[in-house]
């Protein structure tokens, strides 16, 4: 009978009185907590009331304010500090700390020419012989094989300045640096050739650390990780197609995709871009074209849809289970959530067929990598 | 701590009286099941007054309710010669010999015990217990009666930076994270346990600590931050070298590098890389939600995304794509591939879209406007956003991906027109808001120099995925009725970064916050006051804002 | 007599509330809808500064009354008083249409 009254009126005095006091309780309770949390704080001694001993800092830490000092005193002309380089343990001025590592880490401008110029000799003289080099440098981070590293290492710790290079193809708010390095004034063509000109073991290197995805105003390269948060993991996974196209040609028949692990969905965005893969080997557009050989491309029609819906490559890594974990809640597409993605790119072509796992725990092993010999 | 209540307390926990005190605590006090929650229902009334009582107590004999406002406990505990009460409200222990309520380090743990339970039966937040100094601590903290505190007056974590050469960019960033709240506490209480012990000159989560330590010491003279870049340097090689860098690029990459050693750190395996709990991912990342909505049948696919930042286009363009009507861009499309992402389609395009050195999703998906032969629309015209809200809502607004970027629809199985809109299904603890200053496109590159207002709180609940409207046609409709009330998506700003100067060369100076009302301007080794109505005029690059209100998790 | 039967009426009112007083406690408990509330209620009054505020406070009577000898019952006498004064009418309204928003549903039901 009472359960009848509270609930036919809403706007029953009676109730509001009633109401009102059962929020007063639950207030008083709150008040009640609180109490408690002091008195309870007062008897086991951990409450410190004049702890702040503010004269002090009053006068030791007081803020300036005079005119000619900054806050803390400091006058605007730079006093000369010194620092120690930590990779040469030389003294040097504060103040030109940064060009004077540039240098002794080995990646300066000139260095960068230097590169630039071997790079060009490498494309010239073919593969052969940069394709040896390629491995020592750069498969660190792009093949399985555990050997290599440690060769790597030999190798990274004279940093090679082909390294350098590759990270100039940079796509920063610094515009001039890449003009300067290819002597390009054209700003239009200055990124595109670059990695035009790479070697695939190069693209491949520069793809695995990177995020690679091609500004389409200032065609550069984006070349923060491949966790690059401005760049989707489609983006991403076209520019790999794109670049790396050579060898899917070679390596199309080593590619070992177990099927049974697809549902539909997955499947079938998966034939589709390998049916694109083998009709793109007799595209015309390849990477010998020195013009922006961005447009023109075809690209398989799935790969718009796949960044939404299901697509079983999305290579960059922390994405794709933050992803499938949201579309099991919220998502009516119900593809995209499968536990087994990893298993779908299996296999050494991780690069091209875009492999996450394959892919972050490279990054890992560059990370520690660094630390071993840096 | 440990604390031992009273003498009649320890005699009642010798007699066995613990799990009386369980027994108790989990049906009157936390109750983790419908069962004990139906009980204490029933039967949580004062036995004198018939009702229930605020500051209700049970005999820890015998489980007699008493109120202790009207001293029915008291009289029972008189009576019978049962001295302990438990209030049933809090599970605090009475003892009537003392005359005070008592506190004992056993029972308490057996009560937060079976609070988290009660918590996780209900689906609540487990109950957040305040940091208590351990016994060692006390003695510190008694021995050491001093403390630094940040105060109005006193300058105790301000501190300049030298300039090592163009490194104006970093100054500006490890301003801007020196002062986020959350992660300063993190660093000053100490919780990065670094594993590389003896690597630790080369670990940049320690140097990132060494800086907290050092702009905390109350020192005057400006720390030289060469260690850092040198870790920087050695880690993101990209940025190395001496030339001027963007500080959006340098923010991105250092949190990369500071995420990637936390992630070793924490021995996170390389099979599950995505569950990352590093201090960098659970204070910068948010979720991007996109929904592409099919327009055939509307069916909607989601995807959700990680983000550390919210980069904002500034000039005019991307506007034009919303209104765009699907067959004017056949022509165009068919000259094109038939789709590219970002990375094809808008060669001829004219100055539209500022996509800065990163581009956004966002700016990638609107490819149907980049054409001119489609710029004839109904648009609003050259629409420059003035303020953050502004570009927020552009950039959380429902865009027709036209013709040319047809998606194959799941459920449609075949390749149809679509919507897009972003939102933000999770938001990070810290925002950060990069407007696209630097735009980069064919055959140009300038700075936009547009004054764009931001507020000094900023209420983000009209941009989250909660706030989007259903047909995905509109996603404005349900904003302006969505209640405010809760402070749950509200953010205060904390630091800004300001570009003076051109896209060629220039010079990076940041706003920092302290205190509430109390702002800095921070010019490499240079600190200066600086009013909020200064920074609120300045000519934002990098905003960041600070969530108010923090749940616990 | 008119009196008599308005006291009359009083007393049953009177009655009435405390019955519906006592379903309405025993329908939040049962359900733990009254841990939600409370739950909801220490995070609004983190949220507007009631407990920051109301700690302070708390300290002062603490100094007051000398660390060794503060009693619970010193703290509850001032504060109850203080916190329920300081306590924003917004929360209060939101508490409010949240109870009558279960109590709907538990009719319904």
């Amino acid at each position: 009978m009472v359960e009848a009254d509270v609930t036919q009126s809403d706007l029953d005095p009676d109730q509001k009185a009633v109401l009102d006091s059962v929020i007063e309780e639950l207030i008083d309770e709150v008040s009640l907590g609180l109490c408690f949390e002091i008195h309870r704080s007062c008897k086991v001694g951990s409450l410190f009331l004049s702890g702040f001993d503010d004269t002090a800092s009053d006068t030791e830490y007081a803020i300036i304010d005079r005119p000619g000092v900054d806050v803390l005193g400091q006058v605007p002309s730079k006093k000369s500090y010194e620092c120690v380089c930590p990779n040469c343990q030389r003294h040097l001025a504060a103040s030109r700390f940064a060009p004077h590592l540039e240098k002794c880490m080995g990646m300066g401008r000139n260095s960068s020419r230097i590169a630039s110029r071997r790079i060009a000799n490498n494309q010239k003289h073919g593969s052969e012989e940069s394709g040896q080099e390629d491995e020592n440098d750069n498969d660190w981070n792009y093949a399985p094989e555990s050997k290599r590293v440690r060769k790597m290492k030999k190798e990274k710790s004279t940093n090679s300045p082909r390294n350098r290079r590759l990270a100039k193809l940079r796509n920063g708010g610094s515009s001039h640096d890449a003009a300067a390095v290819t002597g390009d004034s054209a700003e239009s063509l200055e990124a595109a050739p670059n990695y035009e000109k790479m070697t695939l073991e190069e693209r491949k290197a520069l793809l695995l650390t990177s995020c690679g995805v091609i500004s389409e105003h200032t065609k550069r390269m984006c070349t923060r990780t491949g966790r690059c948060v401005q760049h989707s993991d489609e983006q991403r996974r076209q520019v790999r197609q794109l670049l790396l196209r050579q060898s899917r040609a070679h390596d199309l028949e080593d590619i070992h995709i177990d099927i049974d692990t697809f549902d539909d969905a997955e499947s079938q965005s998966l034939r589709e871009s390998l049916q694109w893969d083998v009709s793109s080997n007799s595209s015309p557009a390849d990477s010998t074209s020195t013009n922006n050989s961005l447009s023109g491309m075809p690209l398989p029609p799935s790969t718009t849809a796949s960044g939404h819906s299901s697509n079983p490559s999305s290579l960059g890594a922390p994405t794709t289970h933050k992803r499938s974990s949201a579309k099991s809640s919220n998502s009516n597409s119900k593809a995209g959530s499968k536990p087994k993605k990893h298993k779908t790119n299996a296999g050494k072509h991780s690069v091209s067929s875009s492999s996450s796992s394959a892919s972050s725990s490279n990054k890992d092993q560059h990370s520690s990598n660094l630390y071993d010999f840096s | 701590m440990s604390s031992t209540g009273c003498q009649h307390l320890q005699a009642y926990k010798a007699a066995g009286g613990k799990e009386t005190f369980r027994i108790i605590y989990s049906y009157f006090v936390a109750c983790s099941s419908a069962d004990a929650r139906h009980k204490k229902a029933q039967i949580c009334k004062c036995v004198v007054c018939g009702d229930y009582r605020p500051r209700l107590h049970a005999c820890l004999s015998c489980i007699y309710f008493g109120c202790y406002d009207k001293k029915h406990i008291h009289q029972h505990a008189e009576e019978n010669k049962h001295h302990l009460a438990i209030d049933v409200s809090y599970g605090i222990i009475y003892c009537f010999v003392c005359g005070d309520y008592v506190y004992d380090s056993e029972l308490e743990e057996l009560a937060r015990a079976q609070c988290h339970r009660a918590s996780a039966s209900l689906g609540l937040k487990q109950k957040f217990f305040p940091w208590e100094p351990s016994e060692e601590e006390l003695i510190l903290l008694r021995c050491n009666p001093k403390r630094r505190r940040v105060t109005e007056a006193s300058h105790i974590g301000l501190r300049g930076l030298i300039n090592l050469g163009n490194t104006c960019f970093m100054n500006c960033i490890l301003q801007s994270l020196a002062h986020t709240p959350i992660l300063r506490d993190y660093f000053m209480a100490d919780q990065h346990a670094c594993q590389a012990t003896d690597e630790s000159q080369q670990c940049l989560v320690c140097e990132m600590a060494r800086l907290y330590q050092e702009f905390y010491s109350g020192s005057r003279t400006p720390y030289i931050p060469y260690r850092l870049l040198h870790l920087v340097w050695t880690n993101a090689r990209h940025l190395a070298g001496y030339e001027q860098q963007d500080a959006h690029e340098f923010l991105i990459a250092a949190l990369d590098v500071l995420h990637r050693h936390c992630k070793e750190m924490n021995g996170i395996s390389d099979s599950n890389p995505h569950h990352c709990n590093c201090i960098i991912d659970r204070i910068f990342t948010g979720g991007l939600q996109s929904d592409v909505t099919c327009k055939r049948c509307n069916n909607v696919s989601t995807t959700i995304d990680p983000i550390w930042d919210i980069s904002l286009d500034l000039g005019p363009g991307s506007i034009h794509s919303s209104h765009l009507l699907p067959s004017a861009t056949a022509a165009a499309s068919t000259a094109q591939t038939p789709s590219t992402g970002n990375t094809g389609a808008n060669n001829g395009s004219s100055g539209n879209s500022s996509s800065a050195p990163s581009s956004l999703p966002f700016a990638s998906a609107d490819i149907t406007t980049h054409s001119p032969s489609t710029s004839f629309t109904n648009s609003p015209g050259n629409y420059e956003p003035t303020s953050l809200v502004e570009c927020l809502k552009r950039f959380t607004k429902t865009e027709h991906l036209g013709n040319s970027a047809k998606i194959k629809c799941s459920k449609c199985h075949s390749y149809q027109e679509s919507t897009k809109q972003l939102t933000m299904k999770k938001l990070p603890i810290v925002a950060c808001f990069h407007l696209k200053r630097f735009e980069h496109s064919t055959g140009y590159h300038k700075k936009i120099s547009t004054f764009v207002s931001f507020p000094e709180e900023l209420d983000m609940t009209p941009f989250m995925s909660s706030a989007r409207c259903s047909n995905g046609f509109n996603g404005q409709v349900l904003r302006s009725r969505i209640p405010t009330l809760t402070c749950d998506n509200k953010y205060s700003l904390f630091a800004v970064v300001n570009h003076y100067g051109t896209i060629e060369s220039g010079h990076y100076t940041c706003y920092i916050r302290s205190l509430k009302e109390q702002w800095y301007r921070c010019e490499d080794h240079l600190i200066k006051r600086a009013t909020a109505g200064e920074v609120l005029n300045s000519e934002g690059y990098l905003l960041f804002y600070h969530k108010q209100v923090l749940e616990y998790d | 007599m008119t009196i008599l039967v308005f006291i009359q009426s009083l007393q049953e009112r009177k009655l009435k509330d405390a019955q519906m007083r006592a379903t309405i406690n025993q329908k939040l408990v049962e359900t733990g809808e009254r841990e939600r509330l409370k739950e909801l209620l220490r995070a609004r009054l983190i949220e507007c500064g009631w407990r920051d505020e109301l700690k302070a406070y708390c300290k002062e009577i603490v100094q007051q009354k000398g660390l060794e000898h503060i009693t619970v019952d010193d703290l509850v006498t001032e504060m109850t008083p203080r916190g329920r004064s300081l306590v924003p009418d917004e929360v209060k309204k939101e508490l409010l249409q949240r109870i009558r928003t279960f109590l709907a549903q538990q009719s319904n039901m």
